[in-house]
């Protein structure tokens, strides 16, 4: 009876070594299988990242330019680093322009809060990859309202044993020409107004030309900004050896926006206005009362 | 043959049997073991990826003109717009089993004084829950995903975590 058993014992250990060789082939294909869907699941995890940054930024990158150009034109473009009272620059003295570099300025606090978003986004549940953000540089396209922040270097995301997703590092905002433009405006009034002064022989010449003035750029600006203009007190020694201030302040009056107001510590919507002053006359032996204003700490 | 027959030899039939069975048994439950904790990775990522889509969907709207972000800043720091009750018709379709929900998560933390001169904001002054309308017990929301909206600038606050919670 025995004898029968040795072919179907052959039989068995033969369909043993192929289930064996079967199942082996089969676990490392599921292996393979799964490994490959874990880390497509985690690509898909880091796309999601990058998918959420790229929505983000352009929410920051308008929020840091209110900010910014609030802050700048408050300060004249830059009262810091300039001649100035109460935080306030002189942006002519005596037919000298002082005008601070605005443009640089307000690009250098837009970068600074920029940062400090890009910063704080980093930090959500949907990747832990490390997520490297690049140096960004600011382009204002004043004419048609764009605002575009771009680098040399792409957006990265990357776990080191996988993959680096890259994406684009170039984006773009459309803001408002008048609110971007608010520097230039006040550049042209300065200019309108110092020479109008430089011509005149006496305070109330200058006065009574100041006001001409006034009602030009408010035509010439209607439905786009205020223009308030506030003479101050003769300081020279004489109505025609005279020497004044004068208080220029642009506001944007198309819209109010989201922004924080250091010296009140809170957030409001407000319109973005643009205060410098200007000092002139015949009277040069007048200086103008500067004092120191320090940085607003981001 | 003898080899086989000799069923107190070191390697009879019986023992021949027992060692296939411990074989297979040794190299299945290693196997199903793995798939089994394999399963349950992908399920977990799967359900995390399904949480973070539907959070990507969310803020990828707009909304009269404005984007998601941008309307949830306002709401977080001025309540503008007050009403963000829309959204749950956005997560009806996104969340295929209905069953979500969104929130803040730090929102019970509203405002802690540090000092006397300064206020440390640790959650935006406005708060944000929205429920989706099944509430049997079968709607218990199991994965997550966690963004932080911008928030319109404040030194103190920057961001607002926004969780979404579904099944």
């Amino acid at each position: 009876m025995n004898k029968g058993i040795g072919p179907l014992i052959i039989l068995v250990i033969i369909g043993a070594i192929a289930l064996y060789g079967v199942l082996c082939a089969y676990i490392f294909g599921r292996t393979i299988v799964d490994q490959q869907a874990q880390i497509e699941s985690s690509v898909i995890t880091t796309i999601n990242k990058m998918e959420y940054i790229k929505r983000e930024i352009p929410a920051a990158m308008r929020y840091s330019f209110y900010q910014s150009i609030y802050d700048v034109a408050n300060r004249g473009g830059g009262a810091s680093s300039s001649s100035s009272y109460n935080c306030i620059p002189y942006w002519n003295i005596f037919g000298q322009d002082t005008i601070p570099n605005y443009q640089e300025n307000s690009d250098k606090v837009f970068l600074t809060i920029f940062s400090k978003y890009l910063s704080s986004m980093s930090d959500s549940s949907m990747s832990d990859s490390t997520i490297s953000l690049p140096n960004f540089q600011v382009n204002k396209g004043v004419a048609a309202g764009k605002l575009t922040v771009s680098s040399n270097e792409p957006l990265m995301i990357a776990n080191p044993e996988f993959y680096t997703v890259k994406d684009s590092s170039t984006f773009s905002i459309d803001v408002s020409p008048d609110t971007i433009g608010i520097f230039d405006a006040g550049k042209d009034a300065a200019n309108q107004l110092t020479e109008t002064i430089s011509k005149s022989s006496s305070y109330s010449d200058a006065l009574s030309e100041v006001i001409n003035l006034q009602s030009s750029l408010d035509t010439k600006y209607s439905g786009h900004y205020n223009i308030i203009i506030q003479p101050e007190g003769n300081l020279g020694n004489g109505s025609s050896k005279f020497a004044f201030r004068i208080r220029v302040i642009i506001v944007d009056t198309n819209d109010k926006y989201p922004i924080y107001d250091f010296s009140e510590n809170k957030n409001d919507y407000k319109n973005v206005a643009l205060s410098f002053y200007l000092f002139e006359g015949t009277d040069s032996s007048i200086h103008p009362q500067i004092n120191s204003c320090s940085p607003i700490n981001y | 043959m003898r080899f086989f027959k000799n069923k107190k030899g070191i390697f009879g039939l019986d023992d021949f049997l027992a060692l296939t069975a411990i074989s297979a048994l040794l190299v299945l439950i290693p196997f199903f073991t793995l798939k089994y904790h394999v399963n349950n990775v992908l399920q977990f990522e799967n359900k995390y990826n399904t949480a973070d889509l539907a959070m990507l969907a969310l803020i990828s709207m707009k909304s009269d003109g404005s984007d998601m972000p941008t309307l949830l800043g306002g709401h977080f720091i001025y309540n503008s717009p007050s009403d963000l009750s829309f959204l749950k018709k956005y997560l009806d379709d996104f969340v295929p089993s209905k069953c979500y929900e969104l929130q803040t998560p730090d929102a019970s933390n509203t405002v802690t004084s540090t000092s006397e001169t300064q206020t440390q904001i640790s959650t935006a002054p406005y708060s944000l829950l929205i429920k989706s309308t099944v509430s049997d017990n079968s709607c218990t929301p199991d994965s997550t995903s966690t963004v932080n909206i911008v928030l319109p600038y404040n030194p103190q606050k920057l961001t607002q975590k926004l969780e979404l919670r579904i099944s």
